[in-house]
């Protein structure tokens, strides 16, 4: 059996690791293969604790990759929708959206509508997605916030509101990632905080879960309004 | 500045409570125009939103008309 996923544990010997990995893992000493990467030494003391020196590598076969199931479902739970099988919310937010986009920008037009439980996502399309977009976004932003507004009206439950041209969010999120990966790893390096600019609440919950991955750095929105600056620094 | 004055009644219209109750007046100046919006008072806040966020937005797409005519358009809520 080949196996896909491996994690490393400590203990003190090579019996403590044994019990730790399986404990951990909840699997039985023949579903694992054990391989060892650290023996302890008979010096490994240190002010009279024993180190946890010895370590092991156990490679393991996954039965439920939960992150990739969840993954999964989400894309499959969301489905391009035409607007007679909308929800509720669905129709109400498509309504206004293009109420509006019909007094603003005539060009632009709703190509396509995903719906999941959670949320619904507008694609649209024009010749100038720039004019839509506005400068760093904020005009899309506003589209949102009021499609938000209106279509969840009256609702118990509610649904995120995403609203995306062409590429623009795609690019954007890119964009982001590889600037807060960066940021992030200068803090690590410097173990100096640093303040981005501001940015919309979408946008900050990617900086937040891209923080989050990180182990030793956390990440704080500063500021009133929508726009927030968001401080990265060391825990 | 009739497409702006339409344009801000059918957003708040699709937003209050009592759509019937929203009233835009429109004050012409030189350089500006200033909408005065009036609502049903228990419309008010949800006009403006928590922290401002819908009159801002509001605005921000106002600034959309607003650029192709090269006047300022000033939305005002009245309480």
């Amino acid at each position: 059996m080949e196996f896909k996923d491996f994690q490393d544990f400590a203990g003190k010997n090579y019996d403590e690791a044994v019990e730790i990995a399986l404990k951990t893992l909840g699997k039985t000493k023949e579903e694992v293969n054990i391989e060892v990467l650290q023996e302890s030494s008979g010096k490994a003391k240190f002010f009279g604790f024993s180190l946890k020196s010895f370590k092991i590598r156990v490679f393991y076969h996954q039965d439920k990759p939960e992150i990739k199931e969840d993954q999964k479902e989400e894309t499959d739970d969301f489905q391009e929708v035409a607007y007679d099988n909308m929800s509720v919310i669905g129709k109400k937010s498509y309504d206004f959206l293009k109420m509006t986009l019909g007094y603003l920008f005539k060009d632009a037009e709703i190509e396509k509508v995903q719906e999941s439980d959670e949320v619904i996502q507008f694609f649209l399309h024009s010749e100038n997605p720039d004019m839509i977009i506005g400068k760093s976004g904020i005009l899309l932003e506003s589209l949102q916030v009021l499609t938000y507004l209106v279509g969840n009206k009256h609702e118990d439950k509610w649904k995120r509101i995403l609203i995306n041209i062409d590429d623009y969010r795609e690019k954007r999120e890119t964009d982001i990632h590889d600037f807060i990966r960066n940021i992030a790893g200068r803090v690590k390096k410097t173990r100096r905080p640093f303040l981005t600019r501001p940015y919309s609440p979408y946008e900050r919950r990617i900086i937040h879960m891209i923080i989050q991955e990180i182990p030793g750095l956390e990440s704080v929105s500063e500021g009133n309004g929508l726009y927030k600056k968001v401080w990265i620094k060391s825990r | 500045m009739d497409k702006a004055k339409e344009f801000v009644e059918g957003i708040v219209r699709s937003i209050v409570d009592h759509p019937e109750d929203v009233k835009i007046k429109v004050v012409e100046g030189e350089k500006s125009t200033i909408l005065e919006l009036k609502v049903n008072p228990e419309d008010v806040s949800k006009v403006i939103g928590k922290g401002g966020r819908i009159a801002r937005a509001i605005r921000t797409l106002i600034g959309v008309i607003a650029g192709r005519s090269n006047k300022r358009i000033i939305l005002e809520i009245l309480e």
